[in-house]
């Protein structure tokens, strides 16, 4: 049925934006995380959005052959990592100084974490906007029948 | 009467449905409505769900001008039928079998990742939708009230 499908794309474009929500919560908390387990300053990232077809049973499959229309839904494909190098701060006393007195520090620009935090939290909404018009739809659909 | 050919038309020419008479054009132009909203609904909220996927391009549906054309499909076409196997020039399909088409939806101002959503068009068309669909389902529910109404003899 189309009008659950379509509310079932509108909640994996909200799961894709809450998932990119907690990333970019990683990145504000880490913002002067030095050591991490793979060593180094904690490096941003950042997801990568994908359009894929709904996953499907095997008859939903077979009706999708005759159907050439597609909504597709948003899912988060991977999480990529920001190939920016560390910014170097100018503190000795700081334990993970180097020789120079200079510290690798993750290259985290908050204002782009805030901005991005934005734009998903305004996604989210529009996803939330679109799952509700398809809800009223349905709920309509069903008085239809009623004296 | 000939021997109608097996074609798709719920109603083959000369043959008269029963039902069609109390379920008329109206209600399956109004069904027919419905199932292409609710379709482009879908399309418009994974549109909306695509706002930021690198590459993605916003679809939409269209089906009115055809509905419209299948309207027309009852009346005679333009060449002149002695044989129900004539054929009778008309080109359009019946109501029963329009299929909507699947348009890519232009955005002049291109995003910088190829992305051709435009989310305040996306917002208008899906509250459009929606009020188009309510309106529609009225009128299906208006529809089926008359038929109440003259099962019950007037009384409502």
């Amino acid at each position: 049925m189309d009008l659950l499908s379509a509310m079932s794309t509108a909640s994996s474009g909200m799961s894709a934006q809450r998932f990119r929500m907690n990333i970019i919560a990683a990145n504000i908390a880490n913002a002067q995380t030095t050591r991490t387990p793979e060593g180094g300053p904690y490096r941003r990232r950042d997801v990568i959005f994908g359009a894929l077809p709904p996953q499907r049973t095997f008859e939903e499959e077979l009706r999708a052959q005759a159907d050439p229309y597609e909504p597709l839904h948003a899912k988060v494909l991977g999480v990529a990592i920001d190939q920016r190098p560390p910014v170097l701060r100018y503190d000795p006393s700081h334990p993970d100084a180097n020789e120079d007195g200079y510290v690798a520090m993750p290259n985290i620009n908050p204002m782009e974490e805030v901005v991005n935090m934005m734009l998903a939290s305004r996604s989210y909404e529009a996803n939330v906007a679109a799952f509700n018009a398809t809800k009223n739809m349905a709920l309509k659909a069903l008085e239809i029948g009623r004296a | 009467m000939h021997a109608c050919p097996p074609d798709a038309t719920p109603y083959p020419a000369g043959e008269d449905a029963p039902m069609r008479s109390i379920f008329d054009q109206t209600l399956l132009l109004l069904s027919r409505s419905l199932d292409f909203r609710a379709k482009r609904n879908a399309l418009l909220a994974s549109n909306v769900a695509n706002l930021e996927t690198p590459g993605y391009k916003a679809k939409d549906l269209v089906f009115e001008e055809a509905l419209g054309d299948a309207l027309r499909a009852e009346q005679p076409g333009p060449l002149e039928v002695t044989n129900p196997r004539h054929f009778d020039g008309r080109q359009t399909l019946p109501l029963a079998l329009v299929k909507p088409q699947v348009i890519l939806t232009s955005n002049p101002v291109g995003n910088l990742d190829e992305n051709s959503v435009d989310l305040e068009k996306e917002m208008a068309k899906l509250g459009e939708n929606q009020v188009v669909y309510q309106a529609y389902t009225q009128m299906v529910a208006h529809k089926f009230a008359e038929l109440r109404m003259s099962i019950r003899e007037g009384e409502f």
